[in-house]
């Protein structure tokens, strides 16, 4: 079963900096592709993608609070067993307006088991933006 | 062909007949114990030196569930009666694959403890260490291998990203997550079969690649339950190394040595083996030569060396067939032949 989760994420509308990060805990082998789609509509906007192999390179500037209300942000992910034992992980997307953890604003799949013999899980994470 | 693969086998049982008949023949079991060297370094060695398999061993996954297991450990100053518990120091660290790049050494290490009691109310304490200190087959640190993962992940999430497309405009509804879900999870056997392919392909090939690992435990006594009265009576070491022999070979190393103390309570007693095997093959099948060495204080050295076959009869079984010659106890040669079946934990 993959994991989904939807969450409104609460923005000030003002002219600070709107940011994504991603953190990971795991020792699997996490890939992800993000999408910033227009509001009410599929048209995507920017994309990203980008792996746990790296600690330092997750995080991504979404825009500007101002201009952001209504746009969706889409994190898949697809969590890989490497070595075929299986093991634990959590991914979490952390939203920022201007350097600051925004109120409501972590999405996580919670910690989740990989089974030895299931190879991978996929799961989504997404967010609406919403100014206040 | 079925008639020619006939005759190999009947050629081989036959040679395996004859061989057993050339030399006078002990007990396969007892040249087990006696003259066979440890290949291996074993998983928890604190098991090994008090010679306890235990049905449950704890292995908390958290710094915080290790701390909250040794407290309750040893509550109220006691040793618990046959306890067995192994924990990575890698769990203090980050739970990240970064880390782990970076520190493989504290993530592979492994400290083990364990307690039996005797019948006499004696408490019996073990404490072991395992460390990989070099390990080439470890499938986190190949890099190529995880280049090939990534490119399957991305496949993966354009998939599933492809779900967004048809979904976007659902995403107020309230079985939007039902809808998500429903659709990623389709396309998810594709990308598994392909995860699979690679992994084996990758194992496959990396079936002889260098590693070295190495082992300590100790003992001790104690004629109480508050362990106040604690006296070690063992020390055991093992260090086992593997290295390629071209494409198709390889050489496996082990050497085990320790020290107990003896009938008048001195830590004099010490033994020691040392084998070398080569193996010919794949993952699959191979032949093997191997030649142990096997001392012991206040008895003569035990010597063998064997020819044989292993097989992989399934994920996690094997049997090998072997043919040998030993010399113990000062006797002359003797041949020894054996059928084994060992049983792993299945990939």
């Amino acid at each position: 079963m993959a994991v989904v989760v939807k969450k409104h994420v609460k923005i000030l509308p003002d002219d600070a900096v709107i940011t994504v990060e991603l953190e990971f805990d795991t020792l699997l082998l996490c890939t992800y592709k993000i999408q910033l789609r227009e509001k009410n509509s599929n048209q995507v906007i920017i994309s990203w993608f980008g792996d746990n192999s790296n600690d330092e390179e997750d995080k991504y500037v979404i825009g500007i609070a101002n201009e952001s209300d209504g746009k969706t942000v889409w994190i898949f992910f697809t969590v890989i067993d490497q070595t075929g034992e299986g093991g634990k992980y959590e991914v979490r997307a952390l939203f920022k307006q201007n350097g600051k953890l925004i109120d409501d604003g972590i999405l996580s799949s919670g910690s989740r088991i990989i089974s030895p013999g299931d190879n991978l899980q996929s799961g989504a994470l997404v967010a609406i933006l919403q100014t206040n | 062909m079925r008639l020619l693969r006939n005759a190999k086998i009947q050629f081989g049982l036959l040679f395996f007949a004859t061989w057993a008949n050339l030399f006078p023949q002990i007990n396969p079991v007892d040249f087990l114990k006696k003259a066979k060297a440890d290949y291996a370094v074993h998983d928890a060695p604190a098991f090994k030196i008090l010679q306890t398999d235990p049905t449950s061993v704890l292995r908390p996954t958290s710094s915080r569930e290790v701390a909250v297991t040794i407290a309750n450990l040893f509550k109220g100053g006691k040793v618990p009666d046959n306890y067995a518990l192994e924990i990575s120091p890698g769990l203090l660290l980050a739970n990240s694959l970064d880390n782990y790049k970076k520190n493989p050494f504290f993530y592979r290490a492994r400290i083990s403890f364990a307690t039996k009691t005797m019948e006499n109310s004696v408490k019996h304490l073990g404490l072991g260490v395992r460390l990989t200190l070099y390990d080439d087959t470890d499938l986190r640190l190949n890099n190529g291998y995880e280049e090939i993962l990534k490119k399957i992940g991305k496949i993966s999430n354009d998939l599933n990203s492809s779900c967004a497309d048809e979904l976007a405009a659902k995403i107020a509804d309230d079985n939007f997550s039902a809808l998500l879900d429903e659709c990623m999870e389709a396309k998810k056997e594709y990308i598994s079969k392909k995860i699979n392919a690679i992994r084996d392909s990758v194992k496959e090939k990396n079936w002889n690649a260098p590693i070295v690992e190495m082992g300590f435990a100790t003992s001790a006594l104690s004629g109480d339950s508050l362990a106040k009265s604690l006296s070690a009576n063992s020390y055991q070491f093992w260090l086992s190394a593997a290295l390629p022999l071209g494409k198709d070979g390889q050489v496996v190393a082990g050497l085990n040595g320790g020290v107990s103390k003896n009938d008048r309570d001195e830590l004099k007693k010490s033994e020691g083996s040392l084998g070398v095997r080569g193996y010919y093959g794949t993952n699959k099948q191979k032949l093997f030569l191997e030649a142990d060495i096997k001392a012991a204080s206040e008895i003569l050295p035990s010597y063998s060396l064997n020819i044989g076959y292993e097989y992989n009869l399934m994920n996690g079984v094997w049997a090998d067939i072997s043919l040998g010659l030993i010399k113990k106890d000062g006797s002359k040669f003797v041949s020894s032949s054996s059928l084994n079946f060992r049983f792993a934990t299945p990939e």
